[in-house]
């Protein structure tokens, strides 16, 4: 019934002309259609994940799934997120990554503040990927915005007469992005791919991507002071905070180390420490070589 | 006819459609879905063309593809992502009306790329994109803005700030 309900909806706002007051009402119709819609295709999952544990539908609890029987009638979409943990959803559907953005505005807050500690390692409050995602995102703009005014202010400098607009060269936020992006995701699931049965044997892949992607966050406010700065200023500012948020990584999985009680691989923990330091570093010279 | 019939016939008709063929109702389901999306992205879609053609066309020649494909990338993915964001944190919107929301609040900005054109002055121009992107976050934000929690408000809020920012830096600099 609800199908034909929609169907007698659609066949009116296509009928309708193009008059700009046909078309607002039409879009309310379309939003609560939308509405409507989302919430049985919600109900619809929940009946197919139901089935897949039961032959027949039970209205008595069942122990293997510990679903309350509240759940068997429809609720709307606030209540159904609350009752379903995020882990209950399939891979492929969207609420199963809402457990990676279960997190508040000042915990975010709380995380760049933390992650610049060279003494004591970063310590984050809570485990994301919004804050890695967001700040590799505004890295990568930041980068790609000031890296074309930078080239400007060169070529300024090169030709004082020069009356020309600033040549926009849109590849620098093409390989901002590839270099950002795999840094934060792609680097951090290789790293943990191999990273071999040392003391790094319990870390999860999660904590890693957050833990790289929140070292990066120190480079933002340095990226606003790059341009104005002169060559010899942006090297030495370059290297200070990849140097420091370097040290907090490395601080960070020595802490871990440390944890793990593995004293008989110093020299394989020190080797991997390097090579984070490395890396990490390396990111901030290239920064700034390709960009600034 | 009581409510107890109604009701029998009405399961009755979905049993038929169910019984009939799987498929049947999953490809009126998609018809149904193209013909809201699709009158409904039109907008969006136009004022993405006209934004890619206008800062393509000024671009250094070896990149003036790059350019189009890019801003359209970005137009779309960037309202994408900025739509899934606002889901995972939990707001309460679907994906096409925002994405669509989206999409027609860069209109401001269309304008201010459009008076561009014609004022090459560099504060002229940044008045116009100020203006523009002033107005069409603030579009959008007051679209958003009520389906967030409130603890959550500036993470989904951000990202918008970011997308419009990143448009109006491409216009202002082209």
């Amino acid at each position: 019934m609800s199908e034909l309900s929609l169907e007698n909806n659609s066949q009116s706002t296509t009928s309708s002309g193009n008059d700009f007051l046909d078309d607002d009402l039409s879009l309310n119709k379309m939003i609560d259609d939308n509405n409507q819609e989302n919430e049985q295709q919600l109900n619809n999952n929940e009946d197919k994940e139901k089935n897949e544990g039961l032959e027949f539908q039970n209205f008595t609890p069942q122990l293997d799934l510990g679903q309350k029987t509240t759940e068997i009638e429809p609720q709307p979409l606030v209540e159904e997120k609350q009752d379903k943990s995020p882990n209950d959803y399939p891979v492929w559907s969207l609420n199963y990554y809402s457990q990676y953005f279960d997190i508040e505005t000042r915990d975010v807050l709380l995380n760049i503040l933390n992650s610049i500690n060279p003494i004591k390692g970063i310590a984050l409050e809570k485990i994301d990927f919004f804050g890695p995602f967001w700040i590799a995102t505004t890295l990568i703009v930041l980068i790609g915005s000031l890296g074309n005014f930078t080239s400007y202010i060169k070529s300024l400098e090169k030709n004082k007469d020069n009356a020309g607009e600033p040549q926009f060269d849109f590849h620098k936020i093409t390989y901002a992005s590839s270099i950002l992006y795999s840094y934060v995701f792609i680097y951090p699931i290789i790293f943990w791919v191999f990273r071999l049965k040392s003391f790094l044997a319990h870390t999860k892949v999660k904590q890693l991507i957050c833990l790289f992607g929140y070292s990066l966050s120190w480079l933002l406010p340095l990226c606003l002071f790059l341009p104005f700065l002169t060559e010899s200023g942006k090297w030495v500012s370059i290297l200070t905070v990849s140097a420091l948020t370097g040290f907090s990584l490395v601080r960070t999985i020595l802490k871990q180390w440390k944890q793990a009680e593995n004293e008989n691989k110093t020299k394989l923990t020190l080797i991997i420490s390097l090579i984070i330091f490395l890396i990490h570093c390396g990111l901030g010279i290239a920064i700034k070589i390709i960009f600034f | 006819m009581s409510i107890l019939e109604e009701n029998k016939i009405d399961s009755q008709i979905n049993d038929d459609f169910l019984e009939s063929s799987l498929d049947e109702p999953i490809s009126q389901t998609i018809l149904r879905d193209v013909k809201m999306i699709g009158r409904d992205l039109w907008g969006p879609l136009i004022v993405c063309l006209i934004l890619s053609v206008i800062l393509s066309s000024k671009a250094a020649d070896n990149q003036t593809q790059l350019i189009f494909a890019g801003v359209f990338v970005i137009i779309w993915f960037g309202a994408g992502v900025v739509t899934v964001n606002a889901l995972l944190l939990g707001g309460k919107v679907s994906f096409f009306q925002s994405v669509c929301v989206l999409g027609y609040s860069l209109f401001p900005l269309v304008i201010s790329a459009l008076l561009c054109i014609f004022f090459r002055h560099i504060i002229a121009r940044t008045v116009f994109v100020l203006v523009g992107f002033v107005w069409s976050t603030i579009a959008s934000l007051g679209f958003i803005s009520p389906l967030i929690p409130k603890n959550k408000k500036t993470l989904a809020l951000y990202p918008v700030f970011l997308f419009y920012f990143t448009i109006s830096w491409l216009i202002l600099v082209n």
